[in-house]
């Protein structure tokens, strides 16, 4: 305690230089416990996001498995060529774990609106069962009912409403897609989940049905994929085997399909974001380096003009170990100091980026371990070699030394 | 010629008088030996500096006893080893040859460790320059031997508070050294060096930086520690310092040229009256040993 107590005094003594020191610390010690918090924030988000409202969601694709990471998940991979077919989803809907089942074709296009005009909105063709697979409810007007899909209506999500119309409540209002007018019969509550099983950012998107979808696509069913609702979340595994099973029945070549369910998403992002999570800390790394050479730098400048300093101390009793100790022991505070300063930092800005971008504020233990736990390894390291140094010197010839 | 202040303020601490007495009670168990042991003893000691053309020899051949109680003043023109005869006996540095008991113990072969230990336990160190340590305030720096020591160490500031009362400094405790005056710095710094009740305190120069009022002062204490027992060695340029002293040595090129002692120095009467009382404490405690081994010896 009182070796602590001599220390911190020692460095009061040179606060300024303590300050810009343990600086290059802090900024590491920052730059490592955000990227921590806020790509835990951004996971966990994701999982909740994923798993919550697609806990019994499974979807069907009509292509093979072999896109990876978010690419499998993007609707490009999706749309173009597709080997699924309404025979394949009237044989889902028939299994017994199947709550409902949704084709969904994925167009583009122009569409014009009142207020704005966007060249390539993703419209997604598909039955009136969509809005029950995915949770999705209605900020005003109606969904089409399966009797009503002949008519050229259209479901706008929350911010292409608010685009393409300047409300959310556009019922009736008459807009152009791919050059047809429809009829605006309702918009989506906001979503605000950009990453989804569905495929799509359902905000940005406009919703027709399957019939309108094949009169753009000339008549060809090219269903991208199925969305598949399950009756419950404890069978998805035996729901995906037998989907494939009913597909191996219609389709020769089973690499023409694949399923995938919310923890394939959960999987693939994470794993993306741990890529560049490990990424961000090997950079964050390097300026922890950079500041550990600071402090090595400083020490050694500290021991040099404390030699007389340390003369007296080895007259008085002082031990090479009580010297050594009492420069580690400053070490190791300019970046325990740096630490606390950096975590407290970090976790201020996490929380400006967590209310800006709607994710949760994470408090694991370990965070706090890695921001605590770092600098004074760094502390031990870049400190051991200048108090060693200070250790070492001669009584006699450290006394001697002019001040 | 007597210099004992009138003044009560300089008058012996009866706190530290206590101490000293309890320390030679340990002391003079420790050797019971018929001859008496000196506590410092050098025999033929050398120290050279450099190295092929350059060397040169600091001490030369030194040979030196120094008993428990003694006043020494040691004297020389500069350059002669004064300094380096008194950082040897401190276990500074080390003597290039020759040997060095302290306490009759041969200190050649002490791990560095041990030696620090015993700067710290049986050193005390004034010098010329005080040495404190600028970024400490008083009481840290008088404290700062006893941080060093072994075992518990919580009371530290409370003795190195109650130290600096004998010196008239409990006002200046939080104060840091360059807030003192020169007087005030250097009892600041016998303080530190009385701090851990040293047998041997070794000054060197420690007026040389001081006016002739703080010298005084300065003297004064010291005067004071060997009233109260200490052995104290203290190098000088000053000859008016001598009537402080019980015992003079003259230094010259590395070697003793003459070894005096101040036989009419208040000083002297004092360090023979320690010296044989401990001679008849000794001797008692001799008859008592030889009676106690005799009746031993009937029994068988």
């Amino acid at each position: 305690m009182l070796s602590y107590r001599l220390a911190h005094a020692s460095l009061k003594s040179h606060r300024l230089r303590t300050v810009l020191t343990s600086l290059g610390v802090m900024i590491g010690v920052f730059i490592i416990s955000l990227i921590l918090i806020v790509s835990r924030g951004l996971h966990q988000s994701i999982t909740d996001q994923v798993s919550a409202l697609s806990d019994n969601i499974v979807v069907v694709r009509g292509s093979s498995n072999d896109a990876s990471g978010l690419e499998a998940f993007s609707p490009l991979t999706a749309a173009p060529i597709s080997s699924l077919t309404d025979r394949d989803v009237v044989s889902i809907s028939g299994l017994k774990e199947v709550e409902a089942v949704a084709p969904m074709m994925f167009l583009g296009g122009q569409i014009k609106g009142s207020e704005g005009d966007y060249q390539h909105v993703t419209t997604v063709a598909t039955s009136d069962n969509f809005p029950n697979i995915f949770d999705l409810k209605l900020a005003s007007g109606n969904w089409f009912e399966a009797d009503e899909t002949a008519k050229q209506w259209v479901i706008l999500g929350d911010k292409l409403a608010r685009g393409l119309l300047g409300t959310t409540d556009a019922s009736g209002q008459i807009i152009e897609v791919k050059g047809q007018n429809f009829t605006v019969i309702g918009v989506l509550k906001r979503v605000d989940r950009p990453i989804s099983l569905a495929g799509v950012d359902i905000d940005k998107a406009a919703f027709i049905s399957l019939k309108n979808g094949l009169m753009f696509s000339g008549g060809v069913n090219q269903i991208g994929q199925i969305a598949v609702r399950a009756k419950s979340a404890d069978n998805l595994p035996a729901l995906e085997k037998s989907i494939l099973s009913v597909l191996d029945k219609n389709h020769l070549d089973h690499n023409e399909y694949s399923v995938r369910a919310g923890r394939d998403a959960v999987g693939a992002l994470s794993s993306w974001l741990n890529t560049i999570t490990t990424a961000a800390l090997i950079f964050a790394g390097v300026s922890l380096v950079v500041g550990g050479i600071g402090i090595m730098n400083i020490m050694l400048v500290s021991v040099t003009e404390r030699i007389r300093e340390i003369g007296i101390r080895k007259a008085v009793g002082a031990t090479r170990r009580h010297i050594l100790s009492q420069f580690l022991i400053e070490a190791l505070l300019i970046t325990l100091y740096g630490g606390v300063t950096g975590l407290a930092l970090a976790y201020g800005t996490a929380y400006l980026i967590t209310l800006q971008f709607s994710l949760p504020l994470v408090y694991d233990w370990w965070i706090f371990a890695v921001g605590l736990g770092v600098p004074l390894s760094v502390g031990l390291l870049f400190g051991l070699w200048p108090a060693a140094r200070a250790a070492r010197q001669d009584p006699i010839v450290a006394l001697k030394h002019l001040a | 010629m007597t210099t004992t202040p009138q003044d009560p303020a300089f008058a012996l601490p009866k706190a530290l008088l206590k101490d000293r007495q309890v320390f030679f009670a340990g002391a003079a168990t420790r050797t019971i030996d018929e001859e008496p042991t000196p506590t410092i003893s050098l025999r033929s000691t050398v120290k050279t500096f450099g190295f092929g053309d350059t060397v040169f020899q600091a001490l030369d051949g030194i040979d030196l006893e120094i008993q428990r109680g003694e006043f020494v003043a040691i004297m020389g023109p500069s350059g002669c080893g004064k300094t380096t005869l008194l950082n040897i006996l401190g276990l500074l540095d080390k003597p290039s040859a020759g040997e060095y008991f302290l306490n009759s113990k041969s200190v050649a072969k002490l791990s560095a460790a041990r030696k620090a230990r015993i700067r710290g336990r049986e050193v005390g160190f004034i010098f010329q320059n005080f040495n404190l340590i600028p970024t400490l305030n008083v009481l840290d720096n008088v404290a700062l031997p006893l941080t060093y020591q072994r075992g518990l160490k919580f009371n530290n500031l409370e003795k190195a508070s109650k130290i600096l009362k004998t010196f008239d400094l409990q006002n200046r405790e939080y104060y840091l050294p360059n807030q003192l005056s020169g007087g005030q710095t250097q009892r600041v710094a016998i303080a530190r060096a009385l701090i851990n009740n040293p047998s041997i305190i070794l000054a060197d120069e420690p007026t040389g930086n001081l006016d002739s009022k703080n010298s005084e002062i300065i003297m004064d204490e010291l005067t004071r520690l060997h009233r109260a027992g200490n052995t104290i060695l203290m190098v000088t340029h000053n000859p008016d310092l001598l009537s402080y002293a019980s015992r003079v040595i003259h230094m010259k090129d590395g070697q003793i040229d003459r070894d005096i002692e101040l036989t009419d120095t208040a000083a002297y009467k004092a360090t023979t009256s320690f010296i044989s009382q401990r001679k008849k404490q000794r001797s008692r405690r001799f008859r008592n040993g030889r009676l106690r081994r005799q009746k031993e010896g009937e029994k068988k």
